[in-house]
């Protein structure tokens, strides 16, 4: 089933000179579904996160990114599948703060071209990105220092959407913000990646998030023999 | 937006810490050059104490003492030419011009050089260059003097002045030809040669002061060597041998330019010790600019993470940081040479006035320029440790953001 944003079967990864290791014995997220993954601290949340991303390879297994197997390309090809495919958003400090606004958010299309041309041709312009996200159009061309925290993440969520990838991963970008900023960016988020058709694997601490999603998933349970 | 300009932006953040870099290359390549700089012109202002002279003749001795006494006034000679001898090797065909030095007297532990008036067209220093004046003219009478340009300045003479000559090298004392003043008619322009130590009187001044010296034996028999003009350079080798086989009287003939260079080979040492210095200096600065990319390893994770996540290849992390030594020591090396040409302009003046070192604005040598390339280039290199180690660390964090 190419389909599938997320593919992963018999995945086997352990960092060198570590015990433990991270299996996944089957694991699928359907294209256009939005996740909730949960696990405790050093769980393994974000060394998936980096295999998922191509940072990381397995030692065994395979994992599929929109129909791409990941391990079978080369690092440098991994690198520019990442680029096209993958919008990644951080849990803080996700911004460049030599750069503009609109530098930030452009930042991934520097390294794909293939982006770059989607990003053109959806007409997801970095205006429309930010009147959509609920931001003035006049911060566009300013430096990002001058922002609030929620401003920026709505930003990094501007970045990771830009050019429309098929898979965005969330590394719990809700925990540096207060209540109503949280919903707010929560309904925000959904509502682009909606309009993207993109998928969305939301990694977070926080359970009153849970009912937003159309899956939740423990990485406990994911994990072979847990 | 490219890779470059992302880089750029970044270091405009950081732009303090990375000046500071390119001064402290700056410096040193200034400092290098400059030396360099020194050296050659040391060496050519040494290789040149004496040009359009082709041959020294004097008694025979050995060519170095010949050379050091005839030429930097240093030592004596151990016997001197005869009169006889001086102008039979004067009136032979080949010979152009012949100038007599006569040395031995002294004034305040200045050397006294007496010649003939010819002396001031045809002795050349440097770059075939004539002795100039400050002020007035050449000697003309016996009791007349012209002196260097430091003796003028050290003790304070002016046209007109009568100045008192000792016999010997004792500043002053018993020896002094006091009934025999010397009066000055001009003062010598600075050479940056022993010229500039020297007071220069007529060999028949000299002759009469020796002559009249009650109680000595001491007259004026002869000269102590002989400069001499060739019609044609091409008998240079030719007559040096034929005036070293000469049997009336031994002599000894050397070509200045070849004993110059035997001496600096004894002396060049110190040369290459200035250029190691240099060398060093350079390394100092070096390790500056890696130290100052180290700094910033810590500071740019997060940044080098970004990119990475964002699609960045892992060797574009290593472009960067190359990308910035580059420039760094590229713009450390433009400001040195600028500081180097300041520094000439600002100082010549002084040098020249103060010891007597005319410092020539040159344009960059070949060798300054490969300075020059070697300097960017091991800026580049040294790039590549802390690209390395951020490229290294881009790999092993992923995705982790750290700060």
């Amino acid at each position: 089933m190419s389909d599938d944003a997320i593919a992963i079967s018999d995945l086997s990864f352990r960092w060198p000179g570590s015990q433990t290791s991270l299996q996944i014995k089957q694991w699928r997220l359907a294209a256009g579904r939005r996740c909730y993954l949960h696990g405790p601290s050093g769980s393994g949340k974000t060394t998936l996160l980096n295999l998922l991303c191509g940072l990381l390879l397995p030692e065994a297994g395979e994992i599929r990114i929109a129909g791409q197997c990941l391990n079978r390309m080369r690092a440098q090809q991994r690198d520019v599948f990442r680029a096209d495919h993958i919008g990644v958003i951080f849990q803080q400090f996700n911004l460049l703060a030599h750069l503009t606004v609109r530098e930030n958010i452009t930042l991934p299309l520097t390294f794909s071209p293939a982006r770059r041309a989607r990003a053109e041709k959806n007409g997801s312009r970095v205006e429309a990105l930010l009147k959509a996200l609920e931001l003035p159009v006049s911060i566009a061309d300013s430096p990002v220092s001058a922002l609030s925290t929620g401003q920026q993440q709505r930003i990094a969520v501007a970045r990771a959407l830009i050019g429309d990838p098929a898979l965005i991963i969330a590394d719990e970008p809700t925990s540096a913000l207060d209540d109503d900023a949280r919903e707010r960016f929560l309904a925000l988020l959904f509502a682009q990646v909606e309009a993207s058709g993109s998928s969305l694997l939301f990694v977070s601490h926080d359970r009153r998030l849970r009912p937003h999603f159309d899956e939740v998933v423990a990485l406990a349970d994911l994990r072979e023999g847990a | 937006m490219n890779l470059l300009s992302l880089g750029w932006k970044s270091a405009a953040r950081r732009r303090a810490s990375l000046l500071l870099a390119a001064l402290s290359i700056a410096i040193s390549v200034c400092l290098i050059l400059s030396i360099d700089n020194v050296r050659q012109q040391v060496k050519d202002g040494f290789m040149n104490t004496v040009s359009g002279t082709d041959i020294i003749a004097g008694a025979r001795g050995g060519s170095l003492n010949l050379l050091l006494y005839s030429v930097f006034h240093i030592g004596d000679a151990t016997s001197n030419l005869s009169r006889q001898a001086y102008e039979k090797v004067a009136a032979l065909p080949e010979v152009d011009w012949a100038l007599p030095l006569v040395l031995g007297d002294s004034h305040k532990g200045y050397r006294v050089v007496g010649s003939s008036a010819a002396f001031f067209t045809h002795f050349h220093y440097g770059r075939n260059q004539a002795l100039a004046f400050r002020e007035g003219g050449p000697f003309t009478e016996p009791r007349t003097a012209v002196l260097g340009a430091e003796v003028a300045r050290t003790l304070g003479y002016q046209s007109g002045d009568e100045i008192i000559l000792t016999h010997g090298l004792v500043a002053a004392g018993f020896a002094d030809h006091a009934a025999d003043p010397f009066r000055v008619t001009g003062i010598l322009q600075a050479t940056g040669t022993p010229i500039d130590r020297a007071v220069l009187v007529p060999v028949a001044g000299l002759d009469a002061i020796h002559g009249v010296m009650p109680g000595s034996d001491i007259s004026v028999s002869g000269v102590t060597a002989v400069l001499i003009g060739l019609k044609n350079r091409v008998m240079t080798f030719r007559l040096q041998r034929q005036l070293n086989e000469e049997i009336s009287e031994p002599m000894t003939a050397i070509i200045p330019g070849a004993t110059l260079a035997e001496l600096w080979r004894l002396l060049g040492r110190g040369e290459k010790i200035l250029f190691g210095v240099a060398a060093l200096v350079f390394l100092a600065a070096l390790a500056g600019v890696v130290t100052t990319l180290l700094a910033t390893l810590n500071e740019r994770r997060r940044e080098m993470a970004l990119l990475r996540a964002v699609g960045a290849k892992a060797r574009h992390v290593l472009v960067l940081y190359v990308f910035e030594s580059a420039w760094v020591s590229m713009l450390g090396a433009l400001i040195g040479v600028v500081l180097y040409y300041a520094a000439q302009w600002l100082f010549a003046p002084w040098l020249t006035q103060q010891f007597g070192v005319l410092v020539e604005i040159r344009g960059l040598s070949a060798g300054q320029w490969l300075i020059l390339a070697g300097v960017v280039g091991a800026g580049l290199l040294s790039g590549l440790v802390p690209g390395w180690l951020a490229y290294r660390r881009s790999l092993q964090d992923g995705l982790q953001i750290k700060y």
